[in-house]
């Protein structure tokens, strides 16, 4: 483990900017597209939410899993699920809209799933321009606080999504099981962080490694 | 209940240009011989053709316009993205589940406070009420719109031959329930079967066709084929496709949607720029294959021809 190329990092970028690439022709670039630019604001918006998503599970995956090269691509990941969102809202206000703010205006202002969408931005925006080490040193316990949002963003993400499906969330029935599946894995990623829940599973952990070494012993 | 409801007269000529009508059997023959010279020229660049590999029996482009002046949509745009959530949600994917599905023969079941109840064969509908063209706008809650080229006849043709009973007020459609060939009638997030309604009068007005085709042809799997209901002036998911039950009832049918989500989906659901949908804004929309978006029009720009049928509605009321 020594001298390790740090292939998940590699992933990481490469993922990243080739899931944009793709995205970007297999919607525009691609006679079988045929709404390309709804298609691809949901494309977008699906791919920021992954992508901060997996930037939620850096801290668990690295405490709880011990996979210490996840844990610290959680910022690229971040920064990553805010390019995403900030290409989605390009193309929400540019592609779908052409930039006539007299309509942009009054779907924002009638719009719910867009408020959510639009505070889960704005955080994300928050969180990736003092994402620098610089700014960490800089804003001291401040930063720690601010980063808190990372828990908030993904969350109203989710509810971004429930809002735009044609369901209802209450009584589950539509096009639910898309948002229903993010949203769990929202929900366990923030329940594993509390502590003794946490502590159980990497006590679970532990065992499990333990007895599988047991018959082949070091 | 007005009892004295009028289907209000339309020109023909105005809606349908006369050198495209054609009937049923001429577009048969023409269908037949179109569908040769497109095989032989399904290597030439330009062809069009669907990700199922079915192809346009005619050649779509700038043949079809709407009344409005507004140039059909392709044959290919047409046939590879919709809603049908019986295959399945995602609207890039009805086409290569609806593939297999088989529409012939397909029947109809025309029923309940009429005094001739009757099963009908497609075929049968087809040659009792010569097909004829209309091309209408069909405009989507979710906010994009297609112009479409139809080949069917009116309801009220159909309503006529079944004679409803006076206590009749409203239709009731009912779609084919086949889980085994349609994938997305397994997601019990859903109320299945799909379920639709009109009131008597709006069934009875001239524009509501039952279509059997489009494009000069048959009527693809994925748009509803065997038979469907089109509906102009609503939001697309009021016009139910695959039709297996026409019910006569005395009373306002339960929708799919509405049953979901009553405070979204109402009964009425026409197109109306100025009521939002609680969750989308219904100002305005893109037809597909547009760059810009466009206003949405009041009942879809068929105003003169149903707004009469709303006269004294509160239709923020009755969404
Ligand atoms: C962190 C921020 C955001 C995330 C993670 C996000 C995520 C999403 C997701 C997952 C979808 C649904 C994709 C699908 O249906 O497959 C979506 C749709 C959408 N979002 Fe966002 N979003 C964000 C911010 C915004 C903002 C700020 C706006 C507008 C100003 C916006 C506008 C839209 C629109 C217009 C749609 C498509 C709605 C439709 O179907 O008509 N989003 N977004």
């Amino acid at each position: 483990m020594d001298k390790k190329i740090e292939w998940f990092r590699l992933v990481v970028h490469i993922g990243a900017w080739g899931t944009l690439l793709v995205l970007i022709l297999v919607n525009f670039f691609n006679p079988n597209s045929v709404n390309p630019i709804l298609t691809f604001e949901h494309h977008t918006g699906t791919a920021a939410l992954i992508f901060l998503i997996l930037s939620l599970a850096g801290t668990p995956v690295g405490s709880i899993l011990e996979w210490k090269d996840f844990a610290k691509r959680k910022k690229a990941l971040g920064v990553y699920g805010f390019m995403f969102a900030a290409v989605h809202v390009l193309a929400f206000l540019w592609l779908d809209y052409g930039f006539q703010f007299k309509f942009i205006f009054n779907v924002v202002k009638n719009t719910v799933y867009i408020w959510f969408g639009l505070a889960a931005f704005i955080m994300a925006l928050a969180l990736a321009i003092t994402s620098f080490k610089k700014m960490k040193q800089l804003m001291k316990k401040n930063w720690k606080r601010l980063h808190r949002l990372a828990y908030v963003i993904a969350p109203l993400a989710v509810i971004h999504f429930f809002l735009i499906v044609k369901a209802n969330i209450l009584t589950l029935q539509g096009n639910v099981i898309e948002p229903l599946i993010y949203g769990s894995i929202v929900l366990i990623l923030l329940l594993v962080r509390i502590p003794p829940i946490k502590r159980g599973l990497i006590n679970l952990r532990t065992a499990i490694q333990s007895r599988t070494r047991r018959p082949n012993p070091v | 209940m007005d009892k004295d409801y009028q289907s209000l007269k339309i020109d023909r000529s105005e809606i349908t240009p006369k050198s495209l009508y054609l009937s049923r059997r001429d577009f048969m023959r023409s269908a037949a011989l179109a569908a040769g010279a497109v095989a032989l020229a399904a290597c030439a660049p330009g062809a069009a053709k669907s990700i199922d590999g079915s192809t346009a029996p005619t050649d779509p482009s700038n043949a079809y316009m709407d009344e409005l002046g507004n140039p059909a949509n392709s044959f290919q745009q047409t046939t590879n993205y919709n809603n049908y959530y019986e295959f399945t949600t995602n609207p890039q994917g009805v086409a290569r589940l609806a593939a297999n599905f088989p529409t012939s023969p397909w029947d109809v079941n025309v029923y309940g406070l009429v005094n001739n109840p009757k099963t009908f064969t497609v075929d049968e509908l087809n040659q009792l009420f010569t097909p004829e063209e209309r091309i209408y706008r069909m405009r989507c809650v979710e906010g994009w719109s297609l112009v479409i080229p139809w080949l069917g006849f009116p309801l009220s043709k159909l309503l006529e031959a079944v004679e409803p009973t006076s206590e009749a007020t409203h239709v009731r459609f009912e779609t084919v329930f086949a889980p085994d060939e349609m994938p997305g009638l397994k997601n019990l997030s859903y109320p299945w079967p799909y379920q639709e309604g009109l009131r008597l009068d709006e069934a009875n007005n001239d524009l509501t066709i039952l279509a059997t085709g489009m494009y000069g042809g048959e009527l693809p799997a994925q748009n509803g084929g065997g038979i469907r209901l089109v509906v102009p002036w609503k939001y697309g998911f009021k016009s139910a496709k695959a039709l297996v039950k026409i019910e006569l009832v005395d009373y306002q049918p339960d929708t799919l949607w509405n049953a979901i989500a009553p405070n979204e989906y109402g009964f009425y659901s026409n197109v109306n720029p100025n009521v939002d949908h609680p969750r989308w804004s219904q100002a305005t929309e893109r037809r597909i294959g547009d760059t810009d978006r466009r206003l949405t029009l009041m009942f879809n720009g068929y105003e003169d021809q149903v707004g009469y049928l709303y006269e004294g509605m509160d239709l923020k009321e009755n969404y």
